[in-house]
């Protein structure tokens, strides 16, 4: 069942998880990977904290200016570095990156985190778990995405916001605002999701890459919990 | 005699904390407690020999085996069973809270009053989430809750470890003035007749006080914690299956409905439940048709009892062992009453300096052993005015809000992957604090 609220839907299932249909993966990646751009958006803004505070047009144009911010600073970056290795770039930029093999779960999944100031840490058993995806099945999954390298993409998401964090004065995802209530009590507040599709944008530039990073998210949590992802694609599929 | 049987009670008492502490059932601890402090103490008194022990426990001594299984497995649960039904009457509002919306809404438009300031916004969430578990309950709810609340916090760039444990410790500062919690604690302080001696009424003031302090210290806890700086984590939840749209602004009061009839209007609080849960389903129009609201009082109703089920089990068997601890009394004096201090602010201090004996279901914790502690604290003489805030505080900080044998705790540390090293590092710290304030003050109200 869908229900409408400020002229976009919103999700409100009934069914139990227990009747939940799992999907094939290739299936799924088919799907995300049609997404645009501005599918992708609305999947960023749905997530974010503040989500009822913007209709459909505000998402659309945000998400434009946010990938827009990506392509530049991966634009800047690639005219003064080397990106080819990732963590010599990291390197050169100054960032440190540590790499984890805590276990996850299906319940969240974490991939990276970025930590002011300079701290990256991936967490490896994300992607021991794609390893052994790809590897072990007869799926097409590698063939529909491509040799891709997770390492990279990650790393390089979370650079950006490593990147962000150095140009907070002037990067448009940390000087745009929204007003979240009107004087005399007026108070501004940035708009969390910019980053995160910024991000997306710059290591889809960084890695070469003909899908949105977004797609991961769905693909990851396929490797820990395959319910888990199904929902979360039906979820994507919905917005 | 007396003092060989003292010193196995004292014996099983270790036992029981070891096993609580490695994560045993605490329902069949309780239930083979209760057996074996029954049994020994009964045998203890047929084969009493010494006059000046018989002659100071006269009436204890002349009790039955009848009379015994009577007072330990039929009286104890029995008197216990009139709470009980608060309980469940709690677990029903909770539903109703979560199914509607209203919890969701007031965390989202607190986030949304907060915005980019993470400081702000989480401070702000933890007094929202205070307020929610201020009537709110269980395991379920915490879940149902936590993954609203606990991205938002990653959202905003607060630490992991913080985001839980500033959670964690809100939701244990609501449980202070929560009336489902407190039926609880009342199974623990019955008088012969298996009837509460301690009212909430009797502990509102102090359980506010609490509160207050719980959450004071929590929120500069947040606020001193961010100066280190923010965490953004690239990372995919399981899809929450509810609505995202918002429920009418007046339900928002619901929360608030029943703990301000009990305390302002002396409303009961069965009564106060049932008010703000169907308060709540009007106003957010689930109670379109008679037929409608039938089955959403009947869903509801299911589910809470559901949420509440395995703790209904603990429950009766605390009770049960209570009263055996009753029965041992004698033999906690004979041993005992010439060594633990008969003085308020002595005991207070060994509970601020041993506080941390409240985790892993330790002596300090009503959920654990502290049953008996509190058995040997009642039979040395302590007033239960003085007692119960002094063991509340203990279990409902470093069990409730600290421990990670407390189910929501351990869903908490695993949903936001941190090692429980780095939780126990904070919380316990934090717990220790906020028992140290509230048991000084504990000691000035009653000491």
């Amino acid at each position: 069942m869908k229900l409408k609220k400020n002229g976009f839907r919103l999700i409100n299932r009934t069914m139990p998880e227990s009747e939940t249909k799992i999907l094939p993966l290739e299936q799924m990646i088919l799907d995300l990977r049609k997404r645009s751009d501005e599918d992708w958006g609305r999947y960023a803004f749905y997530r974010d904290p503040l989500y009822g505070k913007f209709n459909p047009n505000e998402i659309k144009d945000y998400t434009n200016n946010a990938i827009q911010c990506g392509r530049k600073v991966f634009k800047d970056i690639s005219e003064k570095n080397n990106y080819e290795d990732i963590d010599h770039l990291a390197k050169e930029l100054k960032f440190n990156v540590i790499q984890q093999y805590m276990p996850n779960d299906g319940n969240r999944v974490i991939f990276a985190q970025y930590k002011e100031p300079d701290n990256i840490t991936i967490y490896m058993d994300t992607i021991a778990k794609y390893n052994n995806l790809v590897k072990n099945s007869t799926s097409l999954v590698e063939k529909l995405l491509g040799d891709i390298d997770i390492y990279k993409i990650l790393v390089s998401h979370e650079l950006f916001h490593g990147i962000e964090f150095m140009q907070k004065q002037s990067i448009y995802t940390q000087t745009e605002k929204i007003e979240l209530f009107k004087k005399p009590f007026s108070n501004k507040s940035k708009i969390f999701c910019l980053g995160e599709i910024a991000a997306m944008e710059f290591s889809k530039q960084l890695c070469g890459l003909n899908f949105s990073p977004y797609i991961l998210d769905t693909i990851l949590m396929y490797a820990y919990d395959k319910e888990a992802a199904t929902l979360l694609y039906e979820d994507i599929m919905e917005l | 005699m007396e003092y060989l049987i003292g010193v196995l009670i004292l014996l099983t008492f270790i036992c029981l904390a070891i096993y609580a502490a490695r994560g045993g059932n605490l329902m069949m601890g309780m239930l083979i407690m209760a057996l074996l402090w029954t049994f020994l103490s009964m045998i203890g008194y047929k084969f009493a020999t010494n006059t000046q022990f018989i002659e100071a426990n006269k009436e204890i001594i002349n009790t039955t085996w009848i009379q015994a299984f009577a007072k330990v497995f039929q009286g104890g649960p029995e008197g216990w069973g009139t709470v009980l039904v608060n309980v469940v009457f709690g677990a029903w509002f909770g539903r109703v809270l979560l199914q509607t919306g209203i919890a969701s809404t007031l965390i989202r438009k607190t986030t949304e009053l907060g915005g980019d300031k993470p400081a702000i916004t989480c401070v702000l969430l933890c007094a929202v989430t205070t307020v929610i578990f201020s009537s709110l309950f269980g395991a379920g709810a915490v879940v149902a809750i936590g993954v609203i609340v606990l991205p938002i916090f990653m959202a905003l760039g607060i630490p992991k470890v913080l985001s839980v444990c500033s959670f964690m410790l809100s939701i244990g500062a609501g449980m202070f003035i929560n009336p489902v919690l407190f039926g609880q604690y009342t199974a623990f302080f019955l008088d012969k007749n298996g009837k509460a001696i301690y009212t909430y009424e009797t502990y509102i003031k102090w359980g506010a006080i609490a509160l207050a302090v719980q959450l004071g210290f929590t929120m500069l806890l947040v606020v001193f914690s961010m100066r280190k700086g923010s965490v953004h984590a690239w990372a995919a939840d399981r899809p929450v299956r509810q609505k995202r749209d918002y429920a009418p602004g007046i339900s928002l009061l619901t929360p608030f409905i029943p703990v301000v009839l009990l305390i302002f209007f002396k409303i009961p609080i069965i009564f106060g439940f049932l008010t703000a849960g169907f308060f709540a389903l009007f106003v957010c129009g689930k109670l379109k048709n008679f037929r409608e609201a039938c089955r959403v009082f009947n869903k509801d109703f299911f589910d809470g009892v559901v949420d509440t089920a395995p703790l209904v089990g603990f429950l009766l068997m605390v009770p049960m062992f209570n009263k055996a601890a009753e029965l041992c009394i004698p033999y906690f004096n004979a041993l005992l009453g010439g060594i633990v201090p008969n003085n308020t602010l002595i005991i207070t201090i060994i509970f601020i300096v041993l506080a941390p004996l409240g985790l892993f279901r330790g002596p300090f914790t009503l959920f654990g052993c502290g049953a008996a502690t509190l058995g040997i604290l009642k039979g040395i003489g302590f007033s239960t005015l003085f007692l119960a805030p002094l063991m509340i505080a203990s279990t409902t900080i470093m069990n409730v809000s600290c421990c990670i044998t407390q189910s929501w705790v351990v869903w908490g540390i695993g949903y936001a992957k941190i090692s429980t090293k780095d939780f126990m590092k904070m919380s316990v710290i934090s717990g220790w604090i906020i028992c140290a304030v509230i048991q000084i003050i504990t000691y000035v109200m009653f000491g």
